[in-house]
């Protein structure tokens, strides 16, 4: 089975398979790049991903290693239709996959996810931060998201008041 | 470097406090200050504590595809650095600036929340004008989008007095406020003039001294004829010259006459331009002082003198969209493409028209660096596609196109049957096995191709032709990993 190294920010190494691999459009573009350009057709392609950090680098593939029979879905044409529909993608395992996991760790596989290409994740995670923002009051989403308002003096007022404006259209 | 002067490396934290270094931080963009808590422990720690901080203005531009336009805006109201990441998508939206090559319409006005003043809503606006909180809140802060429709016609919801109205209370917006819109859409409905026009849009240009996109259209559609450059226009343009907007990179504009005439003349660091104008499209004068950084142009091609405007831009344009509503082949085509051959990397030509069926085309797509392609040819049909053999950086070609319809057995026969075509490219009747093509070999770097053979009228119905059914409108996908494994089968193949 061929495989290919993926290695993380901070250094750690994953062994995985170019198949699954491959299911990244980051990763497969990058094994690609390397097929072309080295020599050898046996060589084991190497890929450092100096964004990603090794505790998320490992979720990723734990995701695609449990969804790598599944279709593959259209990466975004264009900004105007990037939403994708998380609902019919949402297994249980996935449920079970983001349920412990804290508000910080799935913004950063959002991250993860878009910049290695893997539409399924950025999906889930999307719609679960969404879930926690839609329907709440400000403070709900402050107390969710573990965040303390930093406005000063009347800025809270005059946003408040600003996006009177966006809203009443 | 002498021992004196060398610096020794210290740890953040021996150099300011936690406290001194997150404010530092709270003037960088949330990008830079990630990368940044990459390097050092102290400054990770801090990443660990502020992720949901510093990680929302990032991964907002993907989260916001999920949420209404009420719950983008709370987010703002969450933090500093959320109100960053919103208000940073919502005014530089990508959507605000492209042209985008897939979809046959340009989207002026991005998604977002946003305010229209419409002459509805003038009432709206004179009553925030006279209110306590005018100078307070700024309607245009959050998107600084502007959007604005004027109607001057006299009819029973709209008259000249309610259209006076507007304009004062327009004006004394942007008086206040006008420096700080980026985004304006402005749409007219006719009854006024080309030079009344012209002066009025050319008063609220002043007040908007920093646009970066710029829409000017007309609600009617249909331009009255007088707007048609005239030689006393001409003077108004000279006269009363439209400011130098400086940080304008996109104008859409659909109103001819002076307007477009002077735009193009002033407006020099355009990057994008869409010309739905049927009339004026790229007034001479243009090719004087050309547009240099121009690297988007969306234009209709309607009269033959459009065309002999087209071949004298000299912009370095990477993307270009070509609408063809006059008659024209495609050797006309080609050969003001050809101007661009260095840089243009996105084509898309919509053909209107109908004509003959193009046995050959004579004239080469001479485009070596165009990745994408898409022709729109609606009931034309191509014969030989040997014109796009320069183009050998070709990686997504997208075609509409009229297809004979014939069974799948005489497809077969045909494509065994014609190798008189004489044709390089193997294309007139592979339409639907692509793989047997050598297309792949032809252009090394072809990824996806598409055929649509829907017909406007007659989208994807089935008929019968004899014994076989025939579907009229189909759409084919190919793309390289299907072909290399259809290769790989193929070659497993026993050889009889």
């Amino acid at each position: 089975m061929a495989l290919v190294r993926v290695i993380s920010s901070d250094g750690a190494a994953f062994l995985v398979s170019q198949r699954l691999a491959k299911r990244s459009g980051k990763l497969k573009t990058e094994i690609e790049t390397f097929r072309k350009s080295s020599d050898n057709s046996e060589a084991q392609p190497e890929i450092r991903i100096v964004t990603i950090r090794a505790e998320i680098l490992r979720l990723v593939l734990q995701w695609l290693q449990q969804h790598q029979n599944d279709p593959v879905l259209p990466a975004n044409q264009n900004e105007q239709d990037g939403r994708g529909d998380a609902e019919m993608g949402q297994s249980q395992w996935d449920r079970d996959f983001l349920a412990p996991m804290d508000l910080g760790i799935v913004m950063e596989l959002i991250l993860a996810a878009n910049h290695l290409e893997v539409k399924g994740l950025l999906d889930i995670t999307c719609k679960l931060v969404e879930s926690k923002i839609t329907g709440r009051t400000v403070d709900e989403i402050r107390t969710a998201f573990k965040l303390k308002s930093d406005f000063k003096g009347n800025e809270e007022e005059q946003t408040r008041l600003e996006n009177r404006w966006c809203v009443e259209n | 470097m002498t021992e004196e002067t060398r610096i020794e490396p210290k740890l953040p934290l021996e150099i300011f406090s936690m406290e001194v270094w997150c404010h530092i931080f709270s003037f960088l963009p949330a990008k830079d200050v990630v990368t940044c808590t990459h390097t050092t422990q102290a400054w990770s720690n801090f990443y660990m504590d502020e992720r949901t901080v510093l990680l929302m203005q990032l991964a907002f531009p993907h989260i916001s595809k999920y949420l209404n336009k009420a719950e983008i805006a709370k987010c703002r109201q969450v933090c500093r650095s959320w109100r960053r990441g919103v208000d940073d998508l919502l005014q530089n939206h990508p959507l605000h600036y492209d042209i985008q090559l897939k979809s046959n319409e340009v989207r002026v006005a991005p998604p977002t929340p946003g305010k229209t003043f419409t002459p509805s809503k003038v009432e709206e606006l004179e009553r925030f004008i006279g209110s306590w909180e005018y100078g307070r809140s700024n309607p245009l802060s959050v998107t600084r989008t502007l959007s604005y429709e004027e109607d001057a016609r006299d009819s029973p919801n709209f008259n000249a007095r309610v259209t006076y109205r507007q304009r004062v209370a327009v004006k004394g917006l942007l008086t206040v406020f006008g420096s700080e819109v980026w985004h304006c859409r402005l749409v007219f409905t006719e009854g006024d003039g080309p030079s009344d026009l012209y002066k009025r849009v050319r008063s609220y240009l002043i007040l908007m001294p920093n646009l970066k996109t710029l829409s000017i259209f007309y609600a009617g559609g249909h331009l009255p004829p007088n707007y048609v450059m005239a030689p006393s226009l001409q003077q108004l343009v000279e006269d009363e010259p439209l400011p130098h907007l400086n940080n304008l990179v996109k104008l859409c504009i659909g109103v001819g006459g002076p307007l477009e005439f002077s735009s193009l003349l002033t407006f020099t660091t355009l990057q994008k331009l869409y010309c739905a104008n049927s009339f004026n499209f790229l007034p001479l004068p243009v090719q004087k002082q050309s547009l240099n950084e121009l690297e988007q142009l969306h234009a209709f091609i309607i009269n033959p003198g459009d065309w002999y405007k087209l071949l004298n831009v000299r912009s370095p344009l990477k993307v270009l969209k070509l609408s063809i509503v006059a008659s024209a082949r495609l050797e006309t085509v080609f050969r003001c493409v050809d101007n661009f051959g260095e840089t243009l990397k996105h084509f898309s030509l919509h053909i209107n028209i109908e004509r003959d069926v193009e046995r050959r085309i004579s004239k080469l797509l001479e485009l070596p660096e165009l990745e994408t392609l898409k022709i729109s040819a609606g009931r034309n049909k191509f014969c030989n596609i040997d014109f796009l053999l320069p183009c050998t950086s070709l990686k997504n070609l997208e075609m509409e196109l009229n297809v004979s319809v014939v069974s799948k057995r005489i497809r077969e026969k045909m494509r065994r049957d014609t190798t008189s075509l004489d044709a390089i490219v193997k294309f007139l009747w592979y339409e639907d096995a692509m793989y047997e093509s050598n297309i792949w070999e032809l252009f090394p770097h072809l990824q996806n191709l598409e055929l649509n053979t829907a017909l406007p009228k007659r989208k994807f119905e089935t008929r019968t032709w004899g014994p076989y059914p025939i579907t009229i409108g189909t759409r084919y996908k190919y793309n390289r990993e299907e072909y290399l494994a259809h290769v790989q089968r193929r070659s497993r193949l026993p050889i009889n």
